[in-house]
């Protein structure tokens, strides 16, 4: 297929499609577990959902729903593609170098307002240290 | 990358399960059926989220079987070409790294790997650089670039690379 992530040149079926952080992810899957062992009746879930929680639970930067909505708001702002948007969310590069080595299509930003954005970022994780 | 898809599936119903809890077995059976399950176009389905439709259902001609349409919104896994992602070393032997990407498998051939780190066969296995001042193995966070994907019947794999700047070990 003609697909290339450094591009934005992604199959058709995603144009209606929402990209999701991993960390939204994990809020997602642990609610379901939750509710699943509220019932007695539900099957056990299987290798799909394990692994896709452990490596949510590893890889998560942003731990409340209180973040993760400040996050998506920031980088909403910035008028992102949504890939690009939830990979930075998800790789949150240091400075504009990385952040375009790791999402090409950023190729063409300006590296002061990609830092900038990227420092907000940074100051929201940080922020999480003094949280419950 | 995750993403959060509309889908559609068709759920089988056989009549011993038409009763007061027909629409609430018509839900579990979706949730067994899709749950789970990978294919090429979407990647693998996660979890259903929400149940937006379970239309009327069909009695098939000639045989007792009932037919439920259903829309619905699952969290997919599906990788991209050119796509960074996190992922985690399960194994490292001289052909390369093999990693795992949540519910995914990723391959790191040798030759994706920088020449400047080499392969070390003492216990536990490892690529190093020279002054062991990178070290790769079992159980590392890495940062890996898709370059291809192979897509099974019921599978996708990845094919990976650490070559690029900012990629390998996550600091």
């Amino acid at each position: 297929a003609d697909e290339n992530a450094s591009q934005l040149v992604f199959p058709k079926e995603f144009d209606t499609a929402e990209t999701l952080l991993v960390s939204e992810v994990r809020l997602l899957l642990e609610h379901r577990k939750e509710q699943s062992a509220a019932d007695a009746d539900a099957p056990e879930f299987g290798p799909v959902f394990n692994k896709t929680l452990d490596y949510t639970q590893t890889f998560s930067k942003f731990q409340s729903r209180e973040t993760i909505s400040a996050v998506r708001s920031l980088l909403t702002h910035a008028h992102l593609h949504k890939f690009e948007l939830a990979q930075l969310a998800n790789l949150c590069p240091d400075n504009a170098e990385e952040a375009k080595a790791l999402v090409p299509s950023l190729d063409s930003r300006d590296d002061e307002a990609l830092e900038q954005l990227l420092d907000e970022l940074k100051t929201h994780i940080q922020s999480q240290a003094y949280q419950q | 990358m995750f993403y959060h898809l509309p889908l559609e599936h068709e759920v089988l119903l056989h009549p011993k399960y038409f009763g007061p809890n027909l629409l609430n077995t018509v839900k579990q059976k979706l949730y067994s059926e899709v749950e789970g399950t990978c294919s090429g176009k979407y990647g693998f389905v996660i979890a259903v989220t929400t149940i937006d439709n379970i239309g009327a259902g069909a009695v098939q001609p000639g045989r007792g079987f009932v037919i439920y349409p259903i829309k619905y919104k699952a969290i997919v896994f599906r990788p991209f070409k050119g796509e960074v992602l996190d992922a985690i070393i399960t194994q490292v032997n001289k052909v390369g790294i093999f990693t795992e990407i949540g519910p995914m498998s990723c391959f790191i051939s040798r030759h994706s790997i920088p020449s400047d780190m080499e392969f070390d066969g003492a216990n536990p296995c490892s690529y190093k650089t020279k002054d062991e001042d990178l070290i790769l193995q079992q159980g590392d966070d890495i940062r890996v670039r898709i370059v291809g994907t192979r897509v099974d019947a019921k599978d996708i794999f990845a094919i990976g690379s650490l070559m690029d700047d900012y990629l390998g070990l996550s600091s």
